[in-house]
């Protein structure tokens, strides 16, 4: 008789078999004493890991955790707006919803148009459809990755901010590449790259824009001054922060003037 | 998901899984309370903020992560009730269980050590294996090895400890 591994036995005792396979368990180690002895000695090397390990712990008071939740509290002090928001229980923005919303009321008015052939409202609802899906297919959540959309001899991609919130993200980026970053009015942050940059892979999610590898070149970034929070990160390293109205410098700048800073993507 | 809510009900269990892992209370409330710091950065839904919070704060431990500053713990201030402070035979009790526990568990390599504290907070082996780097499939047999060798090193241990309170037993009556 072949015995029952002993990882599916402690697979068993752990709950982690599907249905058959822990019955099969089962009838084995009824007929066999072996495999009932391995169980039973696994069995009793979990009761002492969990009993020695209760008898050793130190407790934890309910005065430790509503303490130890007022330091996270203070620390929280430093943190990106959306995050004091979470931390405080403040309602998420309805952006989202507010977008899905308008999108409803001008498929409702191009319904109500196409009663009316050739009419100058259908031509211009057909402009505002596409450019609302085009907003909204920006909003999708999740990562997607891929060829960016070439503009001129670059690339470019742009993203809505995730209840306010974007974060753009270089990894790898060729230490030489200057990234240049102003602030805009729109809804969306974008990013472009130009020259050997323009060979980066972009991945973009609603709120979040990360560009990888590259070649020397430029990277030009639009933040937008509607963004509650928005930061610019190269290798894990901050350059950028804003947070609200302010906006913090968080490495060397490499020129700046007129309406924008310029990193360089090596910053000692 | 309510920040607080969330910290309540996961705070304990990452502090007790940091106790164990590190020995050190005052370390493992640093840690657990860097974590959640880091959390808040994170927005995860609350699925996925038990692992992550878990896996981020290992990596705290691994890379030294601590305050320059040990803080006094709250129990400092108010003391245990003093029908709970324990005899002399009991604090000594309590110690030799203590040191038996963390003898047999740095005697373990640290992903063994990792892995069977991560089951004990009731983690799946799919999460388990995410937390540690290895393949699902040997996740059972890799606990199952490393609870023999934690309960083989504890018993040990506590042998010895009963055969030296015999001899100190014994010590202290030829003295007498």
């Amino acid at each position: 008789m072949e015995h029952v591994a002993e990882g599916t036995l402690q697979a068993y005792l752990d709950g982690e078999l599907a249905a058959e396979e822990n019955a099969a368990v089962e009838r084995h180690v009824a007929a066999c004493v072996e495999c009932a002895a391995e169980l039973a000695s696994l069995r009793g090397a979990a009761y002492v890991l969990a009993t020695s390990l209760a008898r050793a712990d130190q407790p934890l008071a309910s005065d430790d955790v509503a303490h130890a939740f007022q330091l996270v509290r203070a620390h929280a002090g430093g943190l990106p707006g959306s995050a004091r928001r979470w931390l405080t229980g403040a309602a998420p923005s309805t952006r989202s919803a507010l977008l899905r919303a308008a999108l409803f009321l001008l498929g409702l008015a191009a319904v109500a148009s196409a009663a009316i052939p050739g009419s100058p409202v259908r031509a211009w609802l057909a402009g505002a459809w596409q450019e609302a899906a085009s907003l909204f297919s920006q909003a999708t959540p999740g990562p997607r990755a891929g060829p960016a959309r070439s503009v001129g001899d670059g690339a470019g991609v742009s993203v809505l901010p995730r209840d306010g919130r974007v974060r753009i993200v270089l990894r790898g980026p060729d230490a030489r590449t200057r990234i240049h970053v102003r602030l805009v009015d729109g809804e969306a942050a974008a990013v472009r790259a130009d020259g050997g940059a323009a060979t980066a892979r972009f991945t973009s999610g609603l709120g979040h824009l990360e560009l990888e590898g590259g070649g020397p070149g430029a990277v030009r970034i639009e933040v937008p001054r509607a963004a509650v929070w928005a930061s610019i990160e190269v290798d894990g390293r901050p350059y950028l922060l804003k947070d609200g109205a302010d906006v913090r410098i968080l490495a060397p700048l490499a020129d700046s003037g007129g309406t924008e800073v310029v990193f360089r993507a090596g910053a000692e | 998901m309510d920040f607080e809510a969330v910290f309540r009900r996961l705070y304990p269990t990452l502090f007790r899984y940091l106790q164990r892992l590190t020995g050190d209370a005052d370390w493992a409330e640093d840690v657990a309370q860097e974590s959640f710091v880091r959390l808040l950065r994170q927005r995860l839904p609350e699925a996925e903020a038990r692992p992550w919070l878990f896996t981020v704060a290992t990596n705290l431990v691994r890379d030294g992560v601590r305050k320059t500053t040990r803080r006094q713990r709250l129990l400092a201030s108010a003391g245990p009730p003093a029908s709970s402070i324990p005899g002399p035979e009991e604090e000594r009790e309590r110690r030799a269980e203590i040191a038996a526990v963390r003898a047999a568990l740095e005697g373990l390599a640290p992903r063994d050590r990792q892995m069977l504290l991560m089951r004990e907070e009731g983690f799946k082996y799919a999460e388990i294996a995410r937390a540690t780097g290895v393949a699902p499939g040997s996740v059972g047999t890799l606990v199952a090895r490393a609870l023999r060798r934690f309960a083989e090193a504890y018993r040990s241990q506590r042998a010895s400890d009963v055969r030296t309170a015999a001899q100190d037993t014994a010590f202290s009556a030829k003295q007498g």
